[in-house]
């Protein structure tokens, strides 16, 4: 007789494996000088260290793992995926922004794209020596993404596009843009967008960096003035960019592993109050405690959404469900910080600077808080919409 | 990882429902909490099935155990599954039948124990080790919080042995968080009815932004200490992990008490309306535990400090 089967919280002897093939892989190729010890934020830097990690990373079959072995990758299993992002987080993100182009911007374009942008694009990503920028939300089109107003008119076989593309990250050292436009008509909403893959170096392009509050990741406006793409640069069909949207939108949410910093954060907070001769007091453990909970319910909440993926469902609302406790964590994380170290949270660079100032943008920056909630309310609550005009399928992104 | 019901668990629990859509529900829990009185014909039923005992089950297990304790919770019974089911099997007295209590200090003699309404046995720790003791006399007492309960007069006790202390309290805290995404679930479940049903303003209350956004962040919460008290049962029950299903399950039936009787209106706070039944439950069940604040503490010092000792049950 079959064993009694249950559920199973447990890594596979496989996976720990891989973990510690990864963590022996960042022992050893991160750069001495690295600046990002457990704690601190992850890069978001395009640099030297982060390049040469990003290309070490390829050059072992480690940057792509869950992409096809065609496009460069190993068909690892989605929770080899999510163990290459909670080591990349535990260690400060050494990939810079490489992570955009393995969660989503590859994939995508292995699900949309032409032989010919696969050829072009899809072997300079898996070998991490290509950053791109996302060019989504707009100054008057953040959360309503279906509004957006950068338009691109048919000139035989190309297409000039005008309009403005705002919290851009990366842009300044992007080579290219996975750009949002709109091909059809303000009324057709979703109906009339399209995607093109821009070079960020074709002229009319300007970038313009928005000095922020929140550590060292940059915002950009971006000014597109009569830019030419040919047809060939768009990423599935005309008007067809909803669809292709909705798809890396659910890739990107479906797990930064912030839960693993915050962890990180709070072992960092103990150590200090240890250190300061508070950690007896039952506030300070109190503080700690609910956030450490937290973050363990975040993390148990997207060990959901791989494990989804993982059996190959289509996406649902659970990774809502697991972005909105992820968010919570990070703010309690945040919070438990700057309470607990008080004036000393005041210098510039401290921990409870760096986090308060992080998480002003954790309920904003890929689909606000606000956007996640509707889309509990009607994808796993089955309520129905409310009269703001939100779609139940709306993806959001403020990049 | 495997993170959903298996076929062999959706098959216990579409068993058990059968069984307490029969015999639980809020009209028996009506009738049981006039009388005060232990289910005794369900708490038969769920023994003669194999409910009970699937804690030791080769073909179940704690964390089925656990799952049964959140369904019976869920559907309103009125068994101490916790006591019977789990904390009794993993201290090794799974023999124990009836309304047994659970205590974390000798109890005050004004304080009440759920489910100590008749003489028999309550489980509570000292200094360190989990006694067995007898309950020599009861007196039960008048409450509104959905559980029947007494004060009790403690005889002779036994000791369970060194360190069933420390085992007691994570499987009870576990049982509780269980406990109380059961009757957070009901909740929900009566609140989204609720919304749907009822129109103000010329529109269905379900349309409401402000109302979606309070619902999704309670589900959310509850979700997340389901998810918790899961993994606590499956691993065993180690402390820091049983803490932490305790601090954020507390913290979820505090905030569903709340928002579900804001939000249901004067309706609520009607016995003809049965959500009550639960609410009561909950906030019960969040005292028992030693509240927000004690659990939060717990589950810190879980983490920075496993020696030092507890402040919740």
């Amino acid at each position: 007789m079959d064993a009694f089967s249950t559920m199973d919280f447990a890594w596979s002897e496989e996976e720990e494996r891989f973990r510690a093939e990864l963590e022996g892989f960042v022992v050893e190729h991160l750069p001495e000088d690295w600046d990002r010890p457990p704690g601190s934020l992850g890069s978001s830097v395009w640099s030297p260290a982060t390049g040469a990690f990003a290309q070490a990373l390829a050059q072992h079959g480690l940057l792509v793992p869950s992409w096809p072995k065609e496009y460069g990758g190993n068909a690892a299993s989605s929770w080899q995926q999510q163990i290459v992002a909670e080591v990349m987080w535990a260690n400060g993100e050494p990939r810079g922004p490489q992570y955009m182009n393995v969660n989503w911007i590859g994939p995508a374009l292995i699900e949309f794209g032409t032989d010919e942008q696969r050829e072009r694009f899809l072997g300079p990503m898996a070998a991490g020596s290509v950053v791109w920028c996302q060019g989504f939300s707009e100054p008057d089109a953040g959360s309503d993404l279906a509004s957006i107003r950068t338009r691109a008119e048919r000139d035989g076989t190309s297409y000039i596009v005008n309009g403005r593309k705002i919290w851009t990250s990366y842009a300044d050292t992007a080579q290219y843009c996975f750009l949002l436009v709109r091909t059809g008509t303000d009324a057709e909403r979703h109906r009339g967008l399209s995607v093109v893959l821009v070079p960020m170096d074709t002229p009319g392009i300007e970038v313009r960096k928005i000095p922020a509050i929140v550590g060292d990741h940059a915002f950009h406006e971006l000014t597109f003035t009569d830019v030419v793409v040919p047809e060939s640069a768009r990423l599935g069909a005309e008007n067809g960019g909803w669809a292709v949207v909705v798809r890396a939108l659910a890739n990107e949410r479906v797990g930064l592993p912030r839960y693993i910093r915050g962890e990180q954060v709070l072992d960092l907070v103990a150590q200090w109050a240890e250190g300061a001769g508070i950690l007896e007091q039952e506030r300070v453990l109190a503080l700690l405690g609910e956030a450490f909970a937290a973050c363990e319910a975040a993390r148990v909440l997207v060990y959901r959404v791989v494990d989804e993926r993982a059996k190959g469902r289509p996406p649902s609302g659970l990774a809502n469900v697991a972005r909105v406790a992820a968010v919570e964590a990070e703010r309690m994380v945040a919070d438990a910080t700057v309470e607990l170290m008080g004036e000393e949270g005041l210098v510039s660079g401290r921990l409870a600077d760096v986090q308060h100032r992080n998480s002003l943008a954790v309920g904003l920056a890929g689909g606000t808080f606000e956007v996640q909630l509707n889309l509990v309310s009607q994808l796993v609550l089955d309520l129905p919409r409310s009269e703001t005009g939100v779609r139940p399928a709306g993806p959001s992104a403020e990049k | 990882m495997d993170l959903e019901l298996t076929d062999e668990q959706r098959m216990i629990s579409e068993g058990l429902r059968t069984i307490l859509e029969r015999m639980a529900g809020p009209e028996r829990c009506r009738v049981l909490l006039e009388d005060g009185a232990h289910d005794t014909p369900l708490e038969k039923v769920l023994w003669d099935q194999g409910y009970l005992g699937m804690f030791s089950d080769p073909d179940a297990g704690p964390l089925e155990a656990v799952l049964m304790v959140e369904q019976v919770a869920r559907a309103l019974g009125t068994v101490a599954t916790g006591a019977l089911a789990v904390v009794g099997p993993a201290l090794g007295i799974p023999e124990l039948r009836g309304p047994v209590g659970l205590s974390r200090t000798p109890p005050r003699d004004d304080a009440p124990v759920r489910f100590a309404t008749a003489p028999g046995f309550l489980v509570m720790p000292v200094e360190g080790e989990a006694f067995l003791c007898e309950v020599d006399g009861v007196q039960p007492s008048p409450t509104s919080w959905g559980y029947p309960a007494a004060r009790v007069t403690i005889g002779s006790r036994r000791s369970l042995g060194p360190g069933s202390a420390d085992r007691m309290m994570a499987w009870w805290r576990i049982t509780i968080a269980a406990e109380i995404v059961g009757n957070a679930s009901a909740c929900l479940d009566v609140l989204l009815g609720h919304i749907k049903e009822r129109y103000q303003f010329g529109r269905s209350l379900a349309t409401l932004q402000a109302l979606q956004h309070r619902l999704a962040q309670l589900f959310v919460q509850v979700e997340g200490s389901r998810w918790l008290a899961y993994r606590a049962a499956w691993s065993g029950a180690p402390s820091a992990e049983a803490a932490l299903a305790a601090a954020h399950s507390v913290a979820a039936g505090r905030r569903t008490v709340r928002e579900c009787h804001q939000i249901c209106g004067a309706l609520g706070l009607t016995t003809e309306f049965d959500l009550h039944m639960w609410s009561m439950r909950i906030r019960a069940l969040c005292g028992e535990a030693g509240g927000v604040f004690a659990t939060q503490v717990d589950a810190g010092r879980a983490r920075w400090r496993p020696a030092g000792a507890l402040v919740a049950t």
